[in-house]
């Protein structure tokens, strides 16, 4: 396992397969992980 | 035209972790070399030899043997470990990284700005990883290629006296034949390792022993997977650890309850009454280039006296446990 800790930041635990593709694939990885999730747009029915 | 003789003068290895047990790799010069100081001949075996029942045949002059199945291959790498050097990230790894990784332990990176470090704690076994990651590896030498894949690792450090400790991975794994090929450039850490020459060793309370050698071996058992269905061998699995810190000491004036103090240490009390002590063990003092063993639930065994001229010595054989039965942390190794 490969565990990524940042001060402040979410651990990031990196799936074995993403390890094996290397370093730019764990940063990659991470950065996603730890991007906030976007809440689907709203959609409004249309009105009459 | 005659064939060349092969030289013995150059060797190399590239390593990797796979994706998952015996996936193999693709493997590259610039980010997978690992700097070794012997040689490393892969040891070619079978699970089984093709050989006969009986062993002289029926007219006693022997029968033909039948092909061989289940290739595997043994090399112990012997490796002088380094830090990174500059703060630690997902590129900037202990010389060791990828060897520990698949002796089993798992690696935590942590990136927070000046406190950057690597630690590696005993790895999960869990349904969805039950051998933990394998690893891939080309191993150059005698002017051929051995390729392993699968590969599990047991670990051995030892340091005798104020020298560069040595770190001994031996890897065990699926092979294939020998290929004839040079060794390729391979792209090595620059960084010079640490020596074991102002260490800083606490046995429990007592910081201040005067060391003479130690060495710590991890006692992974390794067992090899017979295979009737796919050519012999399906691999390796990682059993159980049995891991042992071992220092030469000399020996001290005792000190009283709880036998470990700032002041000294009393083996054979630790030793009947099994006392749990916390040890470390710190190699190196430059940021970014030192290790640190850590074991929270040491229990000594039996006191070995020795001798060194006039000097009393005590071999002091520390096997390294759990803090609880449901724990993991026999041991932890920090790179920082």
């Amino acid at each position: 396992m490969f565990r990524y800790v940042t001060a402040g930041e979410k651990t990031v635990e990196v799936p074995q397969a993403v390890v094996a593709e290397g370093s730019e694939a764990i940063e990659a990885y991470v950065k996603k992980a730890r991007e906030p999730k976007r809440s689907k747009p709203k959609t409004t029915s249309q009105e009459d | 035209m005659a064939s060349t003789q092969k030289s013995l003068v150059e060797w190399g290895v590239l390593i990797k972790e796979e994706a998952s047990y015996g996936a193999g790799g693709t493997l590259a010069e610039a980010t997978d070399g690992v700097l070794v100081n012997e040689r490393p001949d892969v040891d070619h075996q079978y699970v089984h030899e093709g050989a006969r029942r009986g062993e002289a045949g029926p007219m006693g002059k022997g029968m033909l043997n039948v092909r061989k199945s289940g290739r595997f291959g043994t090399v112990t790498l012997v490796h002088e470990a380094a830090g990174g050097g500059a703060a630690y990230s997902a590129s900037v790894k202990p010389s060791l990284h990828t060897l520990l990784k698949i002796a089993g332990f798992d690696a935590t990176l942590v990136d927070t700005a000046e406190s950057e470090s690597y630690t590696y704690t005993l790895g999960s076994v869990s349904p969805t990883e039950p051998i933990g990651p394998g690893g891939v590896g080309e191993f150059y030498a005698r002017q051929q290629k051995a390729q392993l894949s699968g590969i599990l690792a047991d670990l051995n450090i030892s340091s005798d006296g104020p020298d560069i400790p040595v770190w001994e991975f031996p890897l065990s794994g699926m092979a294939e034949l020998p290929t004839e090929a040079s060794v390729p450039d391979i792209t090595y850490p620059s960084v010079l390792p640490p020596k074991s020459e102002s260490i800083t060793l606490a046995l429990g309370d007592f910081a201040t022993a005067i060391c003479r050698r130690f060495s710590l071996s991890l006692g992974r058992e390794l067992g090899a997977r017979a295979d009737q269905n796919s050519g012999g061998h399906k691999g390796f699995r990682a059993g159980q650890i049995n891991p042992v810190l071992e220092v030469e000491i000399e020996a001290n004036s005792f000190v009283a309850t709880p036998f470990h103090t700032a002041e000294g240490i009393d083996p054979y009390n630790l030793s009947e009454l099994a006392t749990a002590v916390a040890l470390s063990l710190t190699v190196g003092s430059v940021k970014y280039n030192k290790w640190k063993i850590s074991a929270p639930a040491a229990q000594l065994e039996p006191v070995d006296e020795g001798e060194d001229g006039p000097s009393a010595l005590w071999t002091l054989r520390w096997s390294l446990k759990p803090s609880t039965p449901g724990a993991k942390d026999n041991l932890s190794i920090l790179f920082d």
